[in-house]
């Protein structure tokens, strides 16, 4: 009987309690609406692009926003803080990032280009508020983040090497 | 069920059990290994767009164009620029930490006012410009007030130092003593020569550098070196050590610096025994040739360099035989040449028609003047600041009541102490307009930091050296790390302020209308591209003689019984400039042939060390007229016998970590002769004696 009440215990500690110790739920610094801006540009792809060396852009520099919101548009709340907080202070806003990786991994967005973006990132295209963001409390990185599983995972499925130099250089 | 020992037993073994089956362990274990990825002192790749900006170098060594990478519009390394012609793709390894350089712990963050215990409070710009402004007022119209010495030889904030000198009705503008005041002197002045002189390595196919350090740090280094590499022309090098040029050279001609100039008129004998010379044109032909038939004889030149006279003749042979030669003349250390060397050097180029042609000696015309009171370059660059200094020592009246620096350190890189502060020192309000602390901003009442070249708009006309006429821009690469302001900038709105007439409304309106005058388009030199034009200027007024040829020569190299060894100073970029300390990385490139323990260390030839009863590895004194250095003794045969090799670059005594307590400062030991014949201030070839500790 202890031997089942020790095990019963371990289990709802490391499946239950643990995760939720291990991350914290943290607020992005204002919402921000994929959907209303879908609606003005009409693609991802408009923000998020490749630039002409290959590389990807990721989040929009403050410059790429600024040059729409240099002044307040629609009013919303979040707008404000975005253009009284970050651009007229010239202040980059301090996302948190859901699919960070570490430095020592090298991922080539334009190596993946043929597969669709909501295969490893949120679909949050048509949201209006960004997805709850959890951060893992010791390694300071996002509870979505891609781990080394997944992309070997991926990688054998799809007959990819899952040699080490090509994801660490 | 009481809790006995082996219920407890029996509990921890089903929590070990059940721990094994969840997550717990291995995801801790593997976050754990994340963790140690991200503790804070360990630095993280910068992300963002990677882009490659075009800049132009300006760290006290000569200026040429390189490309800074980028990732997220922050700096991240700095290349050479192919496109560039004064680069060729190479940089050299100061211009390689220029990127790290940007976050010196030696940067000024901001303004800096000296209080009354002689230590540094932060003020605002305002306040900065209100107390320059007042001094400044204070000096106007007083020919004698204002003195200003720029540590640049190439950018147009020259130009408006210049001016503005002229305005406040002072024309006590000075550079910093360099081969290009030296070469301005001795070719302008005495030579009558025009506009200023540079070399075509490109078309030649021998290069004579007697004394020159041509690979490593005189003139145009990096392209000197691209130029060596690419085209592989024979290469000869005269001096007293092997140092990186003699090593790559086909010959190594040992020969103490105060025989550099002796070695030339013994070569410039053969020739004229050539009747080479014979077809030439030049005023004071056939005096000069009188003279050097008379005092450079096979025998005499021989007891005057060390050479045999097979040597020379042999010399003087390769020198004819070759298509296209070129003589460099210049010195080790790269300022304190005497007119002498430089004269003899270049007189050879004319003895060989090397003047303006192809792989030979280039005259290249001044850059147009954009603003009324700047006198034009070789005037500016003939002026000898140690001159100056002497005469304010004399006359202690005429002491000037304020100073301004522009980049230029010279408490560091001046050699004679005691004059130095019995003049500069004295001067009752001094201003700097420096990026980082060093040795003379130290001493300064207020500091205006500039920003670095890699934050700012500025140009370079024509380096010293240069084949062609040549302008390139740097233009801002990143935001300012430091709150600074153009100098430039800020003298301009003070003229305005003062009553003055600046003539532009901007620096950059300045450089927008020197580059229309010259003709180069704007935009491709904010490409990085740089503006080039191969046109010369034929010196019609060139002479070969006049009075102060015989006075020079005069000046015999002779042994010294109090002072027996010749200093032979090493140039090496990797050990920065005066206008940059040592870099960080360089530290790691410093090897104990020049420093060990935070000790110097000076090369001697073992013959020379057996004599003065030396040993590897003594702690010595080296002692001259005007200073010493302490020193540990290095025994090295790439040294000839009477000379002893020291590395400049060490000795601060500001700066940051990097860069003080690290040796002792070699120009200390300089001692400074006025040259007869050309008055200049020289200290080449400088006299030591060296005692054990």
């Amino acid at each position: 009987m202890p031997f089942v009440l020790g095990l019963i215990a371990a289990l709802i500690f490391g499946w239950w309690i643990f995760p939720q110790i291990i991350f914290s739920h943290q607020e992005q610094p204002f919402n921000y609406s994929h959907e209303a801006h879908m609606k003005e540009v009409g693609e991802c792809s408009y923000c998020h692009y490749f630039r002409e060396d290959g590389s990807f852009s990721g989040i929009p520099s403050l410059d790429s926003c600024a040059m729409c919101h240099y002044e307040v548009l629609t009013g919303t709340p979040d707008e404000k803080i975005f253009v009284n907080e970050y651009v007229k202070k010239d202040k980059k806003v301090p996302w948190k990032v859901y699919q960070s990786q570490p430095d020592n991994v090298y991922f080539s967005h334009m190596a993946h280009k043929e597969y669709e973006c909501t295969e490893c990132h949120p679909d949050v295209g048509h949201s209006k508020t960004l997805p709850p963001y959890y951060r893992n409390k010791l390694t300071g990185y996002s509870k979505q983040t891609m781990t080394m599983d997944a992309c070997e995972r991926c990688h054998a499925e799809n007959d990819a090497s899952n040699a080490c130099y090509v994801c660490h250089k | 069920m009481a809790l006995d020992r082996r219920s407890f037993l029996m509990f921890v073994a089903g929590g070990a059990v059940g721990t094994g089956l969840t997550p717990f362990p291995w995801k801790l274990t593997d976050d754990i290994s994340i963790w140690t990825q991200n503790w804070p002192w360990i630095p993280s790749v910068p992300k963002g767009q990677v882009q490659s900006k075009p800049s132009l170098v300006k760290m006290g060594a000569s200026p040429y164009g390189i490309r800074v990478n980028t990732v997220g519009g922050r700096p991240i390394t700095a290349v050479g620029n192919p496109d560039h012609p004064l680069s060729l793709g190479g940089i050299d390894p100061l211009a390689a930490c220029s990127v790290q350089m940007l976050y010196s712990p030696a940067r000024i963050q901001s303004p800096l006012k000296k209080t009354s215990q002689g230590t540094f409070t932060a003020i605002s710009w305002e306040e900065g410009e209100r107390i320059l402004q007042q001094q400044l007022a204070a000096s106007k119209g007083r020919s004698q007030a204002l003195a200003c010495i720029s540590g640049d030889e190439t950018g147009s904030t020259n130009d408006v130092l210049a001016d503005f000198l002229g305005q406040m009705g002072s024309d006590a503008f000075f550079h910093l003593p360099s081969e290009a005041t030296a070469y301005s002197r001795t070719w302008n002045d005495i030579m009558a020569g025009e506009g200023n002189v540079g070399f075509d390595l490109e078309g030649s196919d021998l290069v004579f550098c007697l004394g020159a350090d041509a690979l490593e740090s005189w003139g145009t280094a990096v392209r000197n070196q691209a130029a060596f590499g690419r085209n592989g022309f024979r290469l000869f090098f005269a001096g007293p050590v092997q140092n990186n040029t003699a090593a790559m050279a086909e010959r190594w001609i040992p020969v103490q610096e105060d025989g550099l100039g002796h070695l030339a008129l013994g070569l410039a004998y053969h020739i004229f025994l050539s009747g080479r010379p014979e077809r030439l044109k030049v005023r004071g032909l056939s005096r000069f040739k009188r003279f050097v038939l008379d005092h450079a004889k096979p025998e005499k030149t021989a007891k005057q360099t060390g050479l045999s006279e097979s040597e020379i003749r042999t010399l003087a042979r390769e020198l004819l035989q070759a298509d296209r030669p070129v003589v460099l003349p210049g010195s080790l250390a790269g300022q304190g040449a005497s007119a002498f060397t430089i004269f003899a050097g270049l007189c050879l180029n004319v003895l060989l028609d090397r003047i303006n042609a192809k792989g030979g000696m280039q005259c290249i015309p001044n850059p147009p003047k954009v603003l009324e009171n700047t006198p034009n370059r070789p005037e500016l660059l003939s002026r000898d600041l140690l001159g100056y200094l002497q005469d304010l020592q004399q006359e202690p009246d005429r002491l000037p009541d304020l100073l301004l620096l522009s980049e230029a350190n010279p408490f560091y890189e001046l050699p004679h102490k005691e004059l130095l502060e019995g003049t500069l020192g004295k001067i009752p309000f001094k201003v700097s307009f420096s990026q980082y602390m060093d040795e003379s901003a130290a001493r300064c009442d207020l500091i205006l930091p500039a920003p670095t070249f890699l934050e700012r708009l500025d140009d370079a006309f024509t380096p010293f050296g240069s084949p062609k006429a040549n302008y390139s821009l740097a233009q801002p690469v990143t935001r300012p790390v430091a709150d600074s302001k153009p100098t430039a900038d800020i003298l301009l709105g003070v003229a305005r302020k003062l009553g003055l007439t600046p003539g532009v409304a901007s620096y950059k309106a300045l450089l927008q209308t020197k580059a229309e005058l010259l003709g180069a388009d704007w935009q491709q030199l904010i490409a990085g591209k740089a503006w080039t034009d191969a046109t010369t200027t034929y010196p019609f007024s060139l002479r070969l003689w006049n009075g102060a040829i015989e006075k020079m020569c005069s000046r015999e190299p002779r042994s010294s019984s109090e002072y027996p060894i010749q200093l032979a100073p090493q140039n090496d970029l990797k050990n920065g400039t005066p206008r940059t300390g040592i870099p960080p990385f360089g530290l790691n490139t410093i090897t104990e042939q020049e420093l060990q323990d935070g000790r110097l260390s000076v090369r001697l030839n073992p013959k020379t060390a057996k004599k003065q009863g030396l040993r590897e590895g003594t702690r010595v004194k080296l002692l001259s007229k005007d200073g010493e250095c302490q020193a540990r003794i290095r025994l090295d045969e790439s040294v000839m016998p009477g000379a002893v090799a020291a590395p400049l670059g060490f000795g601060h005594t500001h700066w940051d970590e990097f860069s003080r307590t690290k040796g002792d400062n070699v120009t200390r030991l300089f001692t400074v002769y006025t040259e007869p014949g050309s008055a200049l201030r020289a200290w080449s070839g400088s006299r030591l004696q060296i005692q054990k500790i």
